[in-house]
């Protein structure tokens, strides 16, 4: 397994994280899933176009045990700024915690574009990057550590 | 909870009795590491001045400042936040010129709201200092000065600690300032009190920081960054062009009069034609009412029989 860019949004994620930080449309965010992907490949994930695609092709949400969704908006991202040094664009987001988790393996993070989180389903939401997270709880809080989550060069 | 881990450490020196800033060789924290910063001069009241870098928020843990002769030691720590990315740690230098130097260490684990630190923190001999750790598997890191400046080849650190920094300058008695952290990975076992410093060399006067390092409570993951490669592609230029108006001037120019011209061959058809007699002729001439000419000389008569008067006259 290996951190990956959805096909549907290859050439589309720093505008989608740009569009959350700017409130363009008001209620957007980025939604981290925790997930298992089971036996299902990256080569197979990377072709679904929305987030109930992929959790209908084999991914299994995980939802309970201290598991939750992450909901990041506008207040939780950093303005959009390239890497002009290094001549690439780095999205980054803030440390994940889950709080006492005790069951529920997980294998990875799913990270989506929601345009409205007051209205729709999984099939509005757009899955952009998915990144290895193999977690098995203890009961302890989990933490996500991210420099950056996101790299286009 | 697991054990803290050493990531790595960078030790400065003063390049002599001096008051430059000493800084760090760069480096990318990730979010939660602990930085432990330990600092050192020969000079209880010649102490460094403050620690910055990364645009992170450090603290003063704990002093060796005992005043009279002695050294002088300090721990400060941090928690990386804000995701800093490449980032220098720097200790001011001292007031005065003073032999000084640090150690920036990078931990995985955690700090207590309060970490525990030694408290005898000055004395003579093979240093010893004890610290009281709060959690189990917590690991230890101090500094300690010897104004005495012995020779450090014998040195030995309590609790099989490992050496991540050493400022020599006992020739000359310069003093020597030693670096060194325990249970990195392992802990040093259950919480309780443990004897940080040396057993050799002794007869030092020293002065000792030192701190509790726990471990990180919980599970803690990096998430990796998915990257993409974006690449522009190269745009066919078309070779669609106007096509201009292809212009000529031509002029008429007079025409050289050519000095050459054929000469046409003199045709010459030379025809045997039958030599009429002069009696036809002047039949002939006769029958034209030409008057009639006497022929008074002449080629050579051609005598003609009957038969050929008569064919000719017919």
């Amino acid at each position: 397994m290996a951190d990956i860019v959805f096909n549907i949004a290859k050439g589309r994620v720093a505008e989608f994280y740009n569009r959350v930080d700017t409130n363009d449309p008001a209620n957007s965010a980025l939604i981290v899933v925790p997930v298992d992907v089971g036996g299902t490949s990256d080569a197979t994930i990377r072709d679904f176009d929305t987030l109930a695609a992929v959790l209908a092709g084999g991914v299994t949400e995980r939802t309970t045990g201290g598991w939750n969704r992450k909901t990041l908006t506008d207040a939780d991202l950093a303005a959009l700024s390239p890497d002009d040094a290094n001549d690439r664009m780095d999205l980054d987001i803030a440390d994940l915690v889950w709080t006492a988790v005790t069951s529920g393996a997980t294998t990875d993070l799913i990270i989506c574009y929601d345009s409205d989180t007051t209205s729709g389903s999984d099939s509005n939401l757009i899955p952009l990057t998915m990144h290895d997270f193999p977690i098995t709880p203890d009961g302890s809080d989990v933490t996500g550590t991210v420099v950056n989550f996101f790299r286009a060069s | 909870m697991s054990s803290p881990t050493l990531i790595a450490s960078y030790p400065v020196y003063s390049a002599g009795a001096d008051t430059t800033d000493l800084v760090s060789p760069s480096f990318t924290p990730a979010n939660g590491e602990v930085i432990v910063v330990k600092l050192a001069t020969w000079d209880t009241g010649n102490p460094m001045g403050a620690v910055s870098g990364g645009s992170q928020t450090y603290t003063t843990r704990v002093t060796a400042a005992p005043g009279g002769f002695n050294g002088w030691a300090r721990i400060v720590t941090a928690v990386i936040s804000g995701s800093p990315g490449s980032m220098a740690v720097t200790g001011a230098g001292t007031a005065t010129n003073s032999r000084h130097s640090m150690v920036v260490e990078r931990w995985s684990g955690q700090l207590d709201a309060t970490p525990a630190v030694n408290g005898t923190n000055s004395g003579s001999g093979a240093p010893s200092a004890n610290i009281t750790t709060e959690a189990a598997g917590s690991a230890v890191s101090w500094v300690s000065v010897d104004v005495a400046s012995q020779d450090p080849a014998s040195k030995a650190y309590r609790l099989s600690a490992t050496e991540d920094g050493l400022f020599d300058g006992h020739v000359g008695a310069n003093s020597v300032h030693y670096f060194a952290h325990a249970g990195s990975g392992t802990g040093v076992g259950a919480a309780g009190t443990y004897a940080m410093g040396m057993t050799a060399p002794g007869s030092q006067t020293w002065v000792l920081a030192g701190i509790e390092i726990q471990g990180a409570s919980g599970i803690t993951q990096a998430i990796g960054t998915a990257t993409e490669t974006d690449t522009a592609a190269a745009i066919t230029r078309t070779k669609t062009r106007a096509i201009g108006t292809a212009q000529s001037t031509e002029t008429a120019l007079p025409l050289g009069r050519a000095k050459r011209r054929s000469i046409g061959t003199a045709v010459e058809v030379d025809t045997a034609l039958p030599i009429i007699g002069p009696a036809q002729t002047e039949r002939t001439l006769t029958a034209l009412g030409e008057p009639r000419t006497r022929w008074t000389a002449g080629p050579p008569r051609t005598r003609w029989t009957a038969r050929e008067a008569r064919q000719s006259d017919a």
